[in-house]
């Protein structure tokens, strides 16, 4: 019985310090696979596992052993790398406008004025039915 | 006006005469022109006495038919009428019809051109309702409605009529068409019909016009050809009053920074597309529904709308269409939702989604690139190099180096730098790192690579209790990096092997070199726990530092506790917390905690600030001011006395408060067991006991007896020990008697009742004997003044010579005699109420009653005045 087993609920359960309840649950749940092979009981696992339901309490204590410390942070994932490529813009899916395609953009555009300006011409057009 | 097709049935028939129209057979008559006929006119005339008034309905000879007001018929010659008013049309027909009489006014209408002079007319008063009554066809009707539509501004419904129109009749529709494509253009149906309608018809210059507008596909040439047409007058719309805007834009040929300006202005879809695509300086349109895809991939290549555009808070509510959906989707594919890419099919995201584990799905093989680029690369991050030579060519430009600088460190077993610099290859190189052999001489990429990954897998082997592989990773990540962080965090791990195996100088060792500069709050945590067996005041040294440097309260507040329990447990007590403590318990004890924080706290600060917690209002703040722990915590601080008022007045309240009763009990048995044990007299144990009692404080049947006998006994040995007798508490005897009497009445609640009657018995003994003492020299001290009151009689009796002189001492002595008896009385009643406690065969029985026989006859002779 090692008399130190009482003093990190972390090193019990396998979970680093500040791991929430639900990590302590699956982590109280992977122990007690292989609880034959821990150098303690379950008495112990349940003991480590109840502390986790009041996380904050477990949080600021300073009556247990913290592993990691969290004082070396890992460096975040990268935005790109060669196993978590950045998503790829997809190619284009229409083909270029060409310089007729341009012209036809621009006759479209002059045509939106011309309408534009016949409604807004003052007066209806001159004539009369039978001359 | 085309005079050139039919006006009944819109049939273009050549040259503006001829004969009947082929088609429908109805003549081109015009108009019939205004006459001087008077039908339809309203008349006065005389006519016997009378004058009359009345509306000429029909015409013949010299003689007009006159229909009177009072809708009498009557024949008057012509002569005879004399007009009223101005006729209301040139034609006599609708001058009926507009007076109401259509039966006359149809029999007015016998010919084609009557009846279109009618129409004029009716169009002339915007009375297109009369049109029906013309007898014209329908088709004409419309024709002619549209033009008094268009005459009077009706846009709209001028186009609804030109659409009415025969397909391939009335050409002359086109110019209203034309002038009015507001009211139709953009409406599908319509385009078509019209579309339909310029292939039935003569291509004249309206009609070019408005091919313009309804192409699908229009170019500059028919652009250019539109305008000239305009420009020339020939589609019947005077373009001269156009807007100046005309000129700029079509007057300067290729001046396309006009037209961009112009197409901003006018701010349509195909403007916005022309500003989007040809401006790329310019700023994207607001609005960019309605826009193809092409144009807006086209604008995105060009970069006059780029990813930022699109990512707008106005772009939330372009999700609605299509086009720029799928932009969107092209240029943010990250930004496309699981849900939507699966449904959309095979794609290069949803590939790289599942590769990345974020969509757990089970993908069909496919021959696409990406799809077998994702297979290659997951292969190579199992450890497989051999894929390279396959996987290289469809990876992007940017990982090709990585990939290749990877395969090789797979290859020959060692890790270089450029596979070492992407992150993303840690896992892959995992087992090379962790079978690092401690060579210092690496690139600084693998150095920190190697580093991270021998101290995550320290930590692992940590976790997994693997003691010795936590200790060798550990120090091996400790020797090879460079950074205070992470060799504080190698120590640690070290520092929790040596703990967890009981080497707790090698543990506290290992932390110390770790909280050396700057440590961290959990380095501090540990350090003092594995300190508190080897270095005691050093953990809570390391508590304080805590405290000191951390900003987190509940964490200050915890190592407050630690440290300060510690520290009495530490010395008994002796040495005091620190400043810094004492001013985190205080804060701590108004704050929220749970009640068994509190309460080590209030403990505390009972031992190390009891000054300031014994003023119950320092802590009225707390949560748990009303609670009973708290409430006796700020009693003990305050003393017993306040203590014991709390009891007094919760107790009844709450006989079965665990907590009350606790500190009833700690009292009552801290009196028994002084008194019962201590060899020295602790007399300030009896006062304390019959305070208790006398407080009122509810105590439980052996408590009732023995508190206050004991309290008792306690003080009549002190009382005892003293040269001279103490004055005793006036009540002191009282209590025991209480207790006596309490005894008396009780003995069923005790099991064995004996023991208490004899301490009783036995207190009351000893009462009597230190009574005893007290007494005898009071009694003495009577009889002495008895004996000198008699003496002085006596000689001053002898040399008396007067009789009356004698009556006079007698009266004298015998007054103080009544000043005398009454203490003699009181002596012996008090004699005789221990005397009826005490057993009768005691010695202190037989002195007592030795002294009241003594006293007796003195107060018999006193009470007489024997002399």
């Amino acid at each position: 019985m090692n008399r130190r087993i009482r003093t990190s609920p972390y090193l019990v359960l396998g979970v680093s310090y500040g791991a929430s309840a639900a990590e302590a649950n699956r982590a109280f749940a992977r122990r007690l696979r292989r609880l034959d092979a821990l150098p303690f009981g379950q008495e112990d696992l349940n003991w480590a596992q109840s502390l986790f339901k009041k996380p904050e309490e477990l949080r600021s204590s300073v009556e247990y052993l913290r592993v990691p410390t969290g004082s070396a942070t890992p460096p975040p994932d990268p935005d790109d790398g060669l196993f978590r490529p950045a998503a790829e813009l997809a190619p284009r899916m229409t083909a270029p406008i060409d310089d007729a395609g341009i012209d036809g953009l621009r006759a479209a555009a002059a045509r939106d004025l011309i309408i534009d300006i016949l409604s807004k011409m003052d007066g209806p057009a001159t004539g009369r039915p039978y001359g | 006006m085309r005079r050139d097709f039919c006006w009944s049935c819109g049939t273009m028939i050549g040259p503006p005469t001829g004969g009947p129209c082929p088609a429908c057979g109805t003549g081109r008559d015009a108009p019939a022109a205004p006459d001087d006929s008077i039908v339809g006119v309203a008349v006065s005339f005389r006519a016997g006495l009378g004058k009359h008034s009345g509306i000429v309905v029909d015409e013949s000879g010299g003689d007009v038919l006159v229909l009177t007001d009072r809708k009498e018929s009557r024949t008057v010659p012509l002569s005879r009428v004399t007009p009223v008013g101005e006729p209301a049309g040139r034609s006599g027909a609708y001058r009926l019809h507009a007076a109401g009489h259509n039966e006359y006014a149809n029999s007015a209408l016998r010919s084609l051109g009557a009846r279109r002079a009618f129409a004029v007319d009716a169009i002339e008063a915007d009375d297109l309702g009369a049109l029906q009554s013309s007898g014209l066809s329908s088709t004409e009707q419309m024709w002619l409605t549209m033009w008094a539509a268009q005459h009077r501004g009706r846009r709209t419904d001028a186009v609804a009529a030109a659409l009415s129109l025969p397909v391939g009749g009335y050409p002359d529709k086109l110019v209203v068409l034309l002038q009015n494509c507001g009211e139709w253009y953009g409406a599908p149906a319509a385009v078509e019909h019209i579309r339909n309608q310029l292939r039935s018809l003569p291509r004249d210059a309206t009609g070019h016009v408005i091919e313009f507008l309804v192409s699908d596909s229009p170019d500059l040439a028919s652009l250019s050809e539109a305008v000239v047409h305009l420009e020339s007058g020939a589609t019947g719309i005077d373009w001269g009053n156009a807007d100046v805007r005309a000129t700029t834009v079509f007057g300067g040929e290729g001046d396309m920074s006009a037209l961009i300006a112009a197409a901003r202005a006018v701010d349509t879809p195909a403007g916005r597309s022309l500003a989007l695509v040809e401006d790329p300086e310019g700023r994207p349109p607001s609005d960019l529904t309605g826009l193809t895809l092409q144009v807006l991939e086209e604008a995105h290549e060009r970069g006059s709308l780029r990813r930022e555009h699109l990512n707008s808070p106005t772009a939330t509510a372009w999700a609605e269409d299509s086009a720029l959906r799928a932009l969107l989707g092209r240029m943010s594919p990250e930004q496309r939702s699981d849900e939507e890419l699966l449904a959309a099919g095979d794609s290069e995201e949803l590939r790289r989604r599942v590769f990345l584990g974020q969509i757990d799905a089970q993908l069909a093989p496919s021959d696409t690139p990406w799809a077998r680029r994702y297979e290659l690369l997951d292969s190579l991050r199992s450890g497989n190099p051999r894929v390279l030579g396959e996987l290289v060519p469809l990876l992007p430009e940017r990982h090709q180096k990585t990939a290749l600088a990877l395969g090789r460190s797979l290859i020959q077993n060692t890790i270089e730098a450029d596979a070492a610099a992407d992150r993303t290859t840690w896992p892959t190189l995992r087992d090379l790192a962790a079978s690092f052999d401690g060579d210092l001489d690496v690139a600084p990429e693998v150095r920190d690579m190697a580093g991270w990954v021998l101290l995550e897998d320290a930590i692992d082997a940590l976790y997994d209790w693997r003691w010795d592989d936590a200790r060798r990773l550990a120090q091996l990540c400790h020797d090879l990096v460079d950074d205070e962080p992470r060799r504080d965090e190698a120590l640690c791990v070290q520092a929790a092997v040596a703990w967890m195996t009981e080497a707790d100088h090698t543990a506290e060792r290992l932390l110390d070199l770790a909280v050396e500069g700057d440590a961290s709050a959990s380095l501090l945590v540990n350090y003092s726990l594995v300190a508190q067996f080897v270095d005691p005041s050093a953990s809570i040294d390391a508590l304080e530092r805590l405290i000191k440097e951390s900003t987190d309260g509940p964490l200050r507040r915890n190592a407050a506790i630690v440290a300060a329990e510690r520290l009495r447990e530490l010395d008994g007590g002796e040495t005091t917390p620190p400043r810094r403590v004492v001013d985190v318990l205080r804060a701590g004890a108004v704050q929220e905690t749970t009640l068994e924080e509190h309460g080590r706290i209030l403990s505390l600060l009972a031992w190390a600030d009891e000054d300031w917690l014994k003023h119950a209002r320092n802590t009225a703040a707390s949560p748990h001011a009303a609670a009973t722990s708290h409430r006796i915590a700020v009693a003990r601080a305050d003393g017993p006395a306040a203590l014991m008022t709390l009891l007094a007045a919760e107790l009844p309240r709450h006989p079965d408060d665990p907590e009350l009763l606790a500190q009833r009990d700690w009292l009552a048995d801290m009196v028994i067991d002084v008194t019962l044990e201590s060899e020295e007299p602790a007399p300030w144990a009896g006062f304390l006991g019959l305070d208790l009692v006398k407080r009122g404080v509810p105590l439980e049947p052996r408590q009732r007896v023995l508190v206050p006998v004991l309290s008792v006994r306690e003080c009549l040995f002190h009382a005892g020990s003293l040269d001279e007798i103490p004055v005793m508490p006036p009540d002191m005897y009282a209590r025991l008697e209480e207790a006596d009497e309490y005894l008396r009445r009780s003995e069923s609640e005790f099991d064995d009742p004996g023991p208490f009657r004899e301490l009783v018995a036995a207190t009351y003994e000893l009462w009597a004997n230190i009574a005893l003492v007290e007494w005898a020299g009071r009694a003495q001290a009577i009889f002495e003044h008895f004996n000198d009151l008699i003496d002085q009689y006596n000689s001053i009796l002898a040399g008396l010579s007067y009789e009356n002189e004698l009556y006079r001492l007698q009266a004298d002595l015998r007054g103080h005699f009544t000043e005398l008896l009454p203490l003699v009385e009181e002596l012996r009643s008090d004699i005789r109420t221990v005397l009826r406690r005490v057993p009768h065969d005691s010695d202190a029985a037989g002195r007592l009653q030795d002294l009241l026989d003594d006293l007796g006859p003195l107060a018999t002779r006193l009470r007489r005045g024997d002399l």
